[in-house]
């Protein structure tokens, strides 16, 4: 069932539920959690590196390093030492520009898609369960489509997941220029504004995974759980997919790899180009795909 | 069961609906006539309220049809804003003020900002929690939360309201204001009613129907149900009881003398050229010439009695 003004009316959900978040303190619980998160997670890298540098200054028999990072940046500048690393790489382009970025945005972009997952399906999971177990849905889809009510409530979750992690961004810019010698000002906002995008594309389409699993569910638990229940399996698919698509199945280990969002994740270290839009866009529409097979369910169900 | 009346707001034909082994609807037939205020009485389990959620598309009907303002069941593409319910036992959101969650669902029926803000605070104001507006829905007492659900069911003028059990949970002040507002609707809407309380019903419908099991028992204009036009009963003191007389002068009408109760029963014809006041008027003057003390006069029976005879 769909209303008369789809777009209006997602875009009034979507309002609704990112204002009934602010309003409740769920957004602001999620913001202070995923912060603390990522405090914790920027002074551990911090941490990290002032470990490894002074585990090389050892063997290299010099002073003690007190502030994390100085060697590290010479070490990149090296052409040998960027040589060594670039073996980790799938290609020297992909490999020059993350090894061009201040190491604190890299960190950025690998722990938000880290756990950007495991937020979503935390927060999101019970967004429309809880709704259909209260009936306060019966209230909304007098007014408005199915459709438009669940679009609109998976909006407003990628909205709050948008801001989580953009606020989030600060959090390492602090750490880093608190605790990392060397710090960039600039080139570090650039880079953490420049990946912010490409995790809220990844971050959509793990809301739409949610939403598949969850929005049938007939409580918040339930929702959660399914939830969770799904990202082990979108995970260990993508697993297998990765492991065996050259084998005797490969086309349909291609195939299910294509519709993992896992899958997706190495394609967002590109630098900027049709390789990173291509995933971007193709996480978009997972995100998109997995919410329309949760409505063709939805879509007949007693609420 | 078709209650013969004019134009139907509102038609289930042949409407089945189960919920695992429980029947919940039976083959419901139903007409709901337009501008009526319309009483859906019957038991705990008798399918009033899936009776509700069908017509308003909540749940699907595993038969029969559902059809509204003569354009098929609802869709809120073609009945957004037309249609409205308070249904049961479903909650408000409890954390946001009540004035933002009004105004986002009279926004989502198609109102403008303006008129949207302009609507809730008249539906505020009917549900009398003006001084609450701004307070979390969780805060108000269980009275004010029904008020306002009642209240959002009007928001933007709809053509046809259903209330499930909007009197329940009420304390009597509230419960009278309530059932003077749905009174005051009559002609401006369709209004349809569940509830438990016959006495309301009767107070406040002019149409009605009994459902049991899932099918309707019977259907129809209040007055022909209870039989207030076509059944006069006279209750008599002790004293003169002119049955003969009365009999002469009300020759085409049956006249039952219930000794046990000193009550006369007068059946009639309905016939809008001689209403039950007519068959009072003469009945009366039989009884008054004869020196017979009369000590009540009630048009047809009540509607519990009524439903007590029929289910």
């Amino acid at each position: 069932m769909i209303g008369p003004t789809p777009f209006r009316d997602i875009w009034l959900v979507a309002w609704f539920e990112v204002k009934e978040m602010v309003r409740t303190r769920r957004a602001l619980v999620v913001i202070a959690l995923y912060m603390l998160g990522g405090l914790v997670a920027a002074r551990g890298f911090v941490a990290a590196i002032g470990r490894l540098e002074n585990v090389v200054a050892g063997m290299l028999k010099t002073g003690r390093i007190e502030t994390p990072g100085a060697l590290t940046q010479q070490l990149l500048q090296s052409d040998t030492y960027r040589d060594a690393l670039i073996r980790f790489f799938p290609n020297r382009e992909v490999a020059d520009f993350l090894l061009n970025l201040p190491p604190i945005v890299l960190f950025f972009l690998w722990s938000s898609l880290a756990f950007v997952p495991f937020l979503i399906m935390l927060t999101s999971a019970d967004t429309v369960s809880q709704e259909v177990r209260t009936r306060a849905v019966r209230f909304v889809v007098l007014r408005t489509g199915r459709v438009e009510f669940v679009l609109g409530k998976y909006l407003g979750q990628v909205s709050l997941m948008a801001l989580v992690v953009f606020l989030t961004g600060f959090v390492y810019l602090g750490v880093a220029w608190a605790g990392l010698q060397g710090f960039e000002f600039w080139p570090t906002v650039v880079g953490i504004l420049r990946f912010w995008p490409r995790i809220v594309a990844y971050g959509a389409a793990f809301v739409g995974l949610s939403g598949l699993c969850a929005m049938n569910a007939g409580s918040s638990a339930t929702a959660r759980a399914w939830a969770f229940i799904g990202l082990v399996i979108a995970w260990a698919l993508g697993e297998f997919a990765y492991r065996w698509h050259d084998g005797v199945y490969g086309g349909a280990w291609t195939v299910i790899g294509f519709l993992v969002p896992f899958s997706h994740k190495p394609g967002l270290y590109a630098p900027a180009g049709s390789t990173v839009l291509v995933e971007a866009g193709i996480l978009l529409a997972l995100g998109a795909f997995y919410l329309a097979l949760g409505l063709l369910f939805f879509w007949r169900k007693d609420l | 069961m078709s209650n013969g009346a004019g134009q139907s707001v509102l038609t289930f034909r042949g409407v089945r609906k189960r919920y695992g082994k429980t029947v919940a609807l039976d083959g419901l037939d139903l007409d709901i006539p337009r501008g009526s205020i319309f009483g859906l009485v019957g038991p705990n389990g008798a399918g009033k309220t899936t009776t509700f959620a069908v017509a308003c598309g909540f749940v699907r009907p595993d038969g029969g049809t559902v059809d509204l303002f003569g354009e098929g069941p609802f869709d809120p593409a073609r009945h957004r804003g037309r249609v409205s319910a308070l249904p049961q036992d479903a909650q408000i959101g409890r954390d946001m003020p009540l004035e933002d969650q009004l105004e986002f669902l009279a926004r989502l029926q198609g109102l403008g900002r303006e008129e949207a803000r302009r609507q809730v605070w008249q539906a505020v104001g009917l549900a009398d929690v003006a001084s609450r507006a701004r307070a979390r829905t969780r805060t108000l007492s269980h009275g004010m939360i029904k008020r306002v659900a009642i209240a959002q069911a009007f928001l933007g003028n709809p053509e046809l309201v259903l209330l499930d059990e909007p009197t329940s949970g009420l304390d009597p002040r509230q419960a009278e204001a309530i059932r003077a507002h749905i009174g005051d609707q009559r002609g401006k809407r369709t209004v349809v009613v569940s509830s438990h309380n016959l006495n309301e019903i009767e107070a406040v419908c002019d149409h009605v129907a009994m459902i049991e099991a899932g099918r309707v028992v019977v259907a129809g204009p209040l007055d022909r149900i209870t039989g207030k036009d076509q059944e006069v009963r006279i209750s008599l003191a002790p004293g003169p009881n002119p049955l003969a007389e009365l009999r002469e002068v009300l020759a085409g009408d049956s006249v039952v003398w219930l000794e046990e109760h000193g009550t006369l029963v007068i059946r009639f014809a309905a016939d809008p050229a001689r209403q039950a006041e007519d068959v009072i008027a003469a009945a009366l003057r039989v009884l008054l010439d004869h020196g017979a003390r009369v000590s009540e006069v009630v048009k047809g029976q009540t509607l519990e009695r009524a439903y007590l005879e029929s289910t």
